[in-house]
């Protein structure tokens, strides 16, 4: 597999994770009170280790080029995502 | 739970808060130049609408370097670096070293530069690289590069100031981390919409948190480039080897070899390019050639990285028999830890270890980085709407953040409109210094309006959107003919130009309408914060 296929799916991948963090923060949703009862159940730990999974698993195939491309693109894209103003449920 | 004491934090946000104040416009400039620059290969292309050969090494440089040896004096012939311009003409450089009028070390010999293609001799050059003269097709890249490094100032003192600001950048983000107590909390808090002091405190935070390793990256990797060189190696120096530079420069590279004086035949050098293009896969983007002529000559093929690598590798290769005789570690004479972390310090800063890739993503981290940078001081301001430190930055802060981008489209604008006509080195400073002059006549003008960062966008957004029309009015090539070219990377900067400049419109018309709201609701007199 080509590393810019590998970087594409391993951000993809966190990518969701970060949405999902995102999506079951209490912060946020006390902040802009949000109505989550009925929203995904939360683990924060879980979602933790699917964002950093696929940086573990290019690192363990020793795609370092991929890896780091990874890490710049996971933190401006979850600035990105977590910047935008929830809209009220 | 935060790392300090209320009494510590309180001391350490004043000095987080002044340091910014009063560097903080500095280190925007040079991170928003260095993010810039990291696009200056693929931006030299652009200006001069595309390089006229793709693969500028594999064109036949042995029989016209072999050609052109022995029309240059015998000490010339020390050392030979090879290395394409933005056009993809070559520049090949017979050198010694010596002492320059300045008083500096410098190269000095004969420089060639070939016409890509037919590699005939277009200009022949003699004197001290300092002196020689400026290579007009790259004009646009290296000034915006040199921009980064050293603010176009003398050595060393422009590089301890994008030192200093990598230093203040450092400082920055580790108080940063001291400072915010809830740095994992809030990591998805959006800009909160109660206040605006509120809404601009989080949405510099926000930025922060989530630039923090990069930030840090970013700026002890820079810090490292500007100060190893001009304060670094000779403190080690002076502490590890009691000042003997010559001692520590031998235990860090390798001591010189034992050159002989004896004449030989050069092995073929096109050869050794096409061996080391299949070694690694890509280009060579420069080669140095030691002691031409002689039994001890040696070809250094500089490569960038490619595949699952991080760091660059320079293959070494017998000038007389053209074997290959291995990877030249970065320092030292055989593989170590330190020259593998030295190896990384480039890849890491520069961005360019994946190709256009990883540049994009370290420009997008970059404009992350400027983001952060202009929103604390905005922030700062906020906090001080009545101290005449905060009115004098709030003017400060657009004429600075917008003036230095349209600075950059000017000197783009000044290269064009003189590339043809030779000027170019002169019409690119020109172009940057009048836009940056019009950015504080502009930021004058606008005094009594209070914030101008509306104005200035929209002054931002046309030039930005102008340069594709001005490159092609100037007789660049269009984009049909780019593709068919090879050359799609100047269709790439014509669309982040257009899209750039889009967005910066569309932006200035949205904070225009929020300032005319905010001055109608004020009191007449009241200064509208920087939005």
């Amino acid at each position: 597999m080509s590393p810019v296929f590998l970087f594409l799916a391993a951000t993809a991948a966190s990518l969701l994770a970060v949405v999902y963090l995102l999506y079951t923060d209490a912060k946020r949703a006390r902040v802009f009170r949000l109505d989550r009862r009925m929203a995904l159940p939360r683990s924060a730990r879980a979602g933790w280790a699917l964002t950093f999974a696929p940086g573990v698993a290019l690192l363990a195939l020793g795609e370092l080029s991929a890896f780091l491309v990874w890490c710049g693109a996971i933190t401006v894209l979850a600035w990105l995502v977590a910047a935008r103003t929830p809209i009220r449920d | 739970m935060s790392m300090v004491n209320q009494a510590t934090s309180k001391r350490l946000l004043a000095v987080h808060g002044w340091s910014g104040v009063l560097l903080g416009l500095f280190l925007y400039v040079v991170i928003i130049t260095g993010t810039v620059a990291v696009l200056s290969q693929e931006i030299g292309a652009w200006s001069i609408g595309g390089a006229r050969t793709q693969a500028p090494f594999s064109q036949p440089l042995d029989a016209k370097i072999k050609q052109l040896a022995p029309t240059v004096d015998p000490k010339y012939r020390e050392d030979v670096t090879i290395y394409p311009n933005a056009s993809g003409t070559m520049l090949v450089f017979f050198h010694t070293h010596g002492v320059n009028a300045a008083g500096d070390p410098d190269d000095v010999g004969v420089r060639f530069l070939l016409e890509p293609g037919t590699l005939d001799v277009v200009a022949r050059d003699e004197g001290f690289g300092a002196e020689l003269p400026d290579d007009r097709d790259s004009a646009l890249d290296y000034f915006i590069s040199i921009l980064h490094i050293s603010l176009h100032a003398p050595n060393p003192v422009g590089l301890y100031l994008t030192g200093l600001a990598g230093f203040v950048m450092l400082f920055a983000v580790l108080s940063g981390i001291i400072l915010h107590r809830h740095l994992i909390k809030d990591l998805f808090v959006a800009p909160r919409l109660s206040s605006r002091l509120l809404n601009k405190r989080d949405r510099h935070i926000l930025a922060g948190s989530w630039s923090l390793p990069f930030g840090f990256l970013l700026a002890f990797t820079g810090t490292f480039f500007s100060f190893a060189g001009a304060i670094g190696l000779p403190i080690v120096a002076m502490v590890a080897f009691g000042g003997d530079q010559m001692k520590m420069t031998e235990t860090l590279i390798g001591a010189p070899e034992k050159v002989s004086e004896r004449p030989a035949d050069m092995a073929n050098l096109d050869s050794m390019v096409a061996r080391s293009v299949a070694r690694t896969g890509t280009q060579p983007t420069f080669i140095s050639i030691a002691h031409w002529g002689t039994a001890d000559a040696k070809a250094y093929l500089y490569h960038l990285p490619t595949g699952k690598a991080v760091e660059a590798s320079t293959h070494v290769y017998d000038m007389v028999s053209g074997r290959y005789q291995g990877v030249k570690p970065d320092l030292g004479t055989r593989p170590s830890l330190g020259s593998s972390i030295y190896a990384w310090m480039g890849p890491l800063h520069f961005g360019h270890f994946a190709g256009l890739l990883s540049k994009l993503i370290w420009v997008s981290l970059g404009l992350a980085a400027s983001y952060v940078t202009l929103t604390g001081l905005r922030l700062w301001v906020e906090r001080r709407p009545d101290m005449v430190s905060g009115k004098l930055l709030g003017i400060a802060i657009p004429m600075v953040g917008y003036g230095v981008p349209i600075g950059l489209a000017g000197s783009a604008l000044g290269f064009l409109l003189t590339y043809r006509t030779g000027g170019s080195v002169y019409g690119t400073a020109f172009g940057f210094v009048a836009s940056c002059a019009f950015a504080v006549l502009l930021a004058g003008a606008l005094v009594r309006r209070g914030d101008a960062s509306a104005i200035f966008l929209a002054i931002l957004g046309v030039a930005m959107a102008v340069l594709p029309m001005v490159r092609l009015a100037t007789g660049g090539p269009g984009w049909p003919s780019l593709i068919d070219a090879g050359q799609a990377v100047v269709v790439m900067i014509d669309l982040m130009l257009l899209a750039g400049g889009a967005f910066a419109l569309h932006q200035s018309r949205r904070g225009d309408s929020i300032g005319r709201q905010l001055r109608a609701d004020q009191p007449a007199g009241t200064t509208v914060p920087a939005e």
